[in-house]
């Protein structure tokens, strides 16, 4: 079962490098928390009974990553309404397949060459590895800004997934306040983007590039 | 007492964002900012004076390592703070900030030194993180405070490459927690609290260890502006408001030093080499080298003090990872000196770009004509920051070459030296000529000294002090904390 909540993880991912429109990969991004969410679940389960560590960090987990923010970027998104033809600096096949060499990066080499000494069930920390590089590459390939917001938070899925699959989750303060702060980075993110689009009318990072040298 | 340390400028803060008057506002900052320097200070005497343990302490944790971070904090967060008002009344004037903003602009300020304080203090490495992720968050909204396009841009490339970086110190983190939990069982807390680590760290994994150290420094690193990770760090530092930027290169980038040392420890521990040293002084001599074009070449006054952190960070990073007691003490000493050298420079840089309008070092002509006295201070500054005698930066920076050569030969100590002598004519090449020319008429005025000049004057004082006179206590304390951080690595 969590192998597959697994391929979930990393396929929805994946998907999100395909799509051209933004709300396409919030919906996409807000499924593969809630797989995440499901993995905490179960692997809690798998444990024996109720595991409570567990059990607060998955529902923390459909609280922020599944409803909180991606409501928040969806009306974003239909606010600030970055209609102009900003977007890709990869097309999308490209990147599509640029993101599918990273997967097959992490399995056949990070994980089981570079990362040898860490002797865990390889399957999910491999889908985590995906992830975050999947989400570095997100923010890459993509130029507005609201895009870059929804590459760190694929990362830092990616992060959390981590941790689970190499020891099973860090103890809970550290994991409430990774929640914390990913809220409040998010926010603090939301109202710089704001800012942004009033001085300078436009979502591109492309305008920001005064600052050189 | 430590708690206090959080919920003073916490509670500053709370208070600051309250809708009051600027008179009120300004009142709040000043009593909130001595109190929390008080205690701090006193929590730092006690600990390095009259050796009281804190081991009581699950969440909170001070040694004598994290005393020098706290006085840091402390002297320079007290004097920022207390220079801000002025440096606020006159963006009001002058039409920077509405002054309905400046509760808020205060409110920041405390957070963001409480998060600083919980970075030192925390005894939970993961927790470290958390805070050292915060205080992202927080200075961010102080660097674009100005909501102009240039301090978006900069606090937007701020956000995001330090929170993508300090993700890579997730990951170490993690491998340490499992390094951990194969020792302690699935240990919970205890697996990354480092008061507790330190004693069993032999037994880590050294294999696992290595790995997290590669990911703990290119996250931090990014964070304390290591050499190809830097790009954040100019355009923070040259378009935040002054007394942030003080904060920011006295203080902030020190924090990430301070996660480092720690983790640089528990590597040599677990490695039982100095794997991680020899890392710490590849990138710190990256640093050194790789900022030398941009401090030549520099037009902006607030980009060159920033390159110039990037410079003394990696001097710092190279004498971590030279150990020993000359390296240790070299890299504690020039810790202090730099954060007090900067945070002169930058304060007394922003009172300058304030009155010429602007930060470019070919309009700041006759800078000694105009405002005497900061004028004055910033050439001494500039002077001590390039590590001129008597003051303690030219100490600590030849205590940290004579390790360099004791240890790595002819190689490492020309490198280190010639990168410091560049910098240093670079420096005073720019200084002089803003010092020693004319005045454009128009500017003419008097400067009346005032409590400000005391504050950036005072560093100054300090760092001349070492070179001349040192007393015997301070001498003895800070032997004592180099001798324990000799004995934590063994």
């Amino acid at each position: 079962m969590i192998n597959i909540l697994g391929n979930i993880f990393l396929v929805t991912g994946l998907l999100m490098l395909s799509g051209r429109k933004m709300k396409t990969a919030i919906i996409l991004l807000a499924m593969q928390s809630l797989s995440l969410s499901m993995i905490a679940f179960f692997s809690g389960y798998a444990l024996g009974g109720l595991n409570w560590h567990m059990f607060i960090i998955g529902s923390l987990t459909i609280l922020v990553k599944v409803i909180a923010l991606p409501v928040l970027l969806y009306r974003l998104v239909n606010e600030l309404n970055p209609n102009e033809p900003i977007g890709l600096s990869v097309k999308s096949l490209l990147s599509f397949s640029v993101g599918i060499v990273l997967v097959l990066f992490s399995y056949s080499y990070v994980v089981p060459e570079f990362l040898s000494s860490i002797h865990v069930d390889s399957y999910l920390l491999s889908a985590a590895l995906s992830s975050i590089l999947l989400g570095c590459f997100y923010m890459i390939s993509r130029s507005c800004v609201l895009d870059q917001i929804i590459g760190i938070i694929l990362m830092e899925n990616g992060l959390f997934l981590s941790s689970l699959a190499i020891t099973g989750g860090m103890p809970l303060i550290v994991e409430l306040g990774i929640f914390f702060d990913i809220l409040v980075g998010v926010l603090v993110m939301v109202g710089i983007t704001y800012q942004i689009k009033n001085s300078c009318q436009s979502l591109d990072i492309k305008n920001l590039n005064r600052l050189r040298g | 007492m430590l708690y206090l340390l959080l919920i003073i400028p916490l509670f500053t803060a709370g208070i600051a964002f309250l809708p009051l008057r600027v008179k009120q506002w300004e009142r709040v900052n000043i009593i909130g900012a001595l109190l929390t320097g008080v205690v701090a200070l006193y929590s730092v005497i006690d600990i390095l004076y009259f050796r009281q343990t804190f081991d009581e302490y699950r969440f909170l944790i001070i040694d004598d390592l994290s005393a020098i971070f706290i006085f840091i904090i402390a002297v320079v967060g007290t004097i920022c703070c207390l220079y801000t008002v002025e440096y606020l009344r006159k963006d009001v004037t002058r039409g920077e900030v509405e002054e309905r903003r400046t509760g808020r602009f205060f409110g920041l300020l405390h957070l963001f030194i409480a998060t600083m304080y919980l970075t030192v203090l925390a005894d939970n490495l993961g927790v470290m993180w958390v805070a050292i992720e915060a205080t992202t968050i927080v200075s961010a909204l102080l660097v674009g405070f100005y909501r102009k396009k240039e301090g978006l841009e900069a606090a937007w490339k701020y956000l995001i490459i330090c929170t993508v970086g300090i993700a890579f110190a997730m990951l170490g983190i993690i491998l340490t927690n499992h390094a951990a939990s194969l020792i302690t069982g699935a240990g919970g807390e205890v697996s990354l609290s480092w008061h507790m680590l330190y004693p069993v760290a032999d037994k880590l994994d050294p294999s696992l260890m290595k790995l997290a150290f590669i990911f703990i420094v290119v996250g931090y690193g990014t964070k304390a502006g290591l050499f190809p990770l830097h790009t954040w760090l100019p355009d923070a530092h040259s378009q935040a408001p002054s007394p942030v930027s003080a904060i920011l290169s006295g203080v902030l980038l020190n924090c990430a030093i301070y996660a480092l040392i720690r983790f640089h420890q528990l590597t040599v521990l677990a490695t039982n080499s100095n794997y991680s040293g020899q890392i710490l002084i590849g990138f710190g001599l990256l640093s050194m080298v790789g900022a030398l074009p941009f401090i030549l070449v520099q037009k902006d006054i607030k980009r060159l003090l920033a390159y110039s952190s990037v410079e003394h960070v990696g001097i710092i990073i190279v004498a971590i990872g030279l150990g020993g007691f000359l390296g240790y003490m070299g890299a504690l000493l020039h810790l202090i000196n730099h954060s007090l050298g900067k945070a002169t420079l930058f304060l007394s840089a922003g009172t300058l770009a304030q009155e010429y309008r602007s930060k470019y070092m070919h309009k700041m002509q006759g800078i000694g004509q105009l405002l005497p006295i900061t004028g004055t201070v910033f050439l001494v500054g500039l002077f001590a920051i390039a590590g001129a005698p008597p003051f303690g930066l030219f100490f600590s920076e030849m205590s940290i070459a004579s390790r360099g050569f004791q240890v790595h030969g002819f190689s490492l100590g020309i490198i280190f030296l010639m990168a410091v002598a560049i910098v240093f004519t670079g420096l005073i090449y720019f200084g002089g000529k803003m010092y020693f020319s004319d005045l454009p008429n128009r500017y003419r005025q008097k400067e009346p000294l005032s409590l400000n000049h005391m504050l950036i004057i005072l560093p100054v004082c300090f760092l001349a002090m070492q070179g001349i006179y040192m007393p015997e206590v301070i001498q003895n304390i800070f032997i004592e904390v180099v001798h324990y951080l000799i004995g934590e690595v063994g």
